[in-house]
């Protein structure tokens, strides 16, 4: 499944911060992930928890700030929201738009003792 | 207590893209990454492709699948270097296969790499396998809305190519609305319209080859 992928990679990361720190127990992982991934926010939750059975991550919460899609038109310099993925500026019509949010893939913190 | 990672999530994969890259650009070689859905015409292209360019320029291929060397043994008529990888069950290729594969590839006989990866419009779009370009494929069959259902790729793609055009006929495919989506999505991507089967439009797909 998608989502497990990248469970896989987050639990990688967060294992070696983990034995960095020497943490015996996280009890939080905090996210941010943009919505360009389209990845599912359940699906997301169920791998984690399938994944963390019998780790120091057991019961640990999957903390998400979910980011919206926002571009930059680099044409104009016009700023909006990016609605239903339509990358095209709705002040002048380029289709030269930057994604300036909703690509962001970042484990930010953990929290453990 | 809070410890502060600020990674990432994909960074250990990121970085051997990173060191695909940089031996790519040294060595002088193109990379373009083929993704599509499973049947699209990822294969038939690059025979199609091969069969165009033959001794022109110097084109090696690397064939990611789950199973089987079905699709290496189809290239490797044209007497390019194939190496297949077998994932085994991994849905799409990553930067450290491609790391190995480089490794096992003459890379001063070459100038031109295309990836094969594994049939998957979604995982292979987020992993970076240091390529110079991602090219999408879709075929008539899968439907007139596969860009928008699959943003992420069609976003990233640096040309997109609809296969199976003279299929047209005998489905409920809309060229408008399929334009439209990738006008949406993508709006300065080339789009290539072709048929493998009957040699429709390839000749566009090979001036893009060319000039990448």
């Amino acid at each position: 499944m998608h989502e497990l992928t990248f469970i896989e990679n987050i639990l990688r990361a967060c294992t070696e911060a983990s034995q960095q720190n020497h943490l015996k127990k996280v009890t939080r992982i905090s996210l941010e992930i943009g919505k360009m991934y389209q990845l599912v926010p359940d699906l997301l939750h169920f791998a984690f928890k399938t994944a963390v059975t019998g780790t120091l991550f057991e019961g640990a919460t999957l903390d998400i700030e979910w980011k919206s899609l926002t571009g930059e038109c680099t044409g104009c310099g016009h700023s909006f929201t990016i609605e239903e993925f339509v990358f095209i500026c709705p002040e002048c019509g380029s289709f030269n738009i930057k994604l300036v949010s909703g690509k962001e893939l970042l484990i930010k913190s953990i929290e453990g003792n | 207590m809070e410890i502060k990672i600020m990674k990432n999530v994909l960074d250990r994969n990121q970085d051997k893209a990173n060191d695909n890259r940089k031996l790519l650009s040294d060595k002088g070689i193109t990379m373009i990454n083929l993704i599509s859905a499973p049947g699209s015409g990822k294969t038939s292209l690059l025979e199609k492709t091969l069969d165009h360019f033959g001794s022109m320029r110097k084109i090696g291929i690397i064939e990611g699948d789950v199973a089987t060397d079905h699709d290496a043994r189809r290239l490797a008529i044209f007497r390019t270097p194939v190496l297949q990888i077998n994932t085994e069950g991994g849905c799409h290729l990553d930067s450290h296969s491609i790391d190995k594969a480089l490794q096992n590839l003459d890379l001063g006989s070459l100038d031109l790499i295309f990836v094969e990866n594994v049939g998957n419009l979604v995982c292979p779009a987020a992993f970076d396998l240091g390529e110079n370009h991602k090219v999408a494929i879709v075929s008539v069959p899968e439907g007139d809305d596969k860009p928008v259902k699959y943003p992420l790729l069609f976003r990233q793609a640096s040309a997109i190519i609809l296969n199976k055009t003279d299929l047209i006929p005998y489905t409920d495919f809309r060229m408008d609305r399929f334009r439209s989506y990738i006008r949406d999505l993508n709006g300065s991507v080339p789009l290539f319209e072709i048929s493998c089967s009957t040699g429709s439009g390839l000749e566009y797909w090979f001036e893009w080859v060319k000039q990448v």
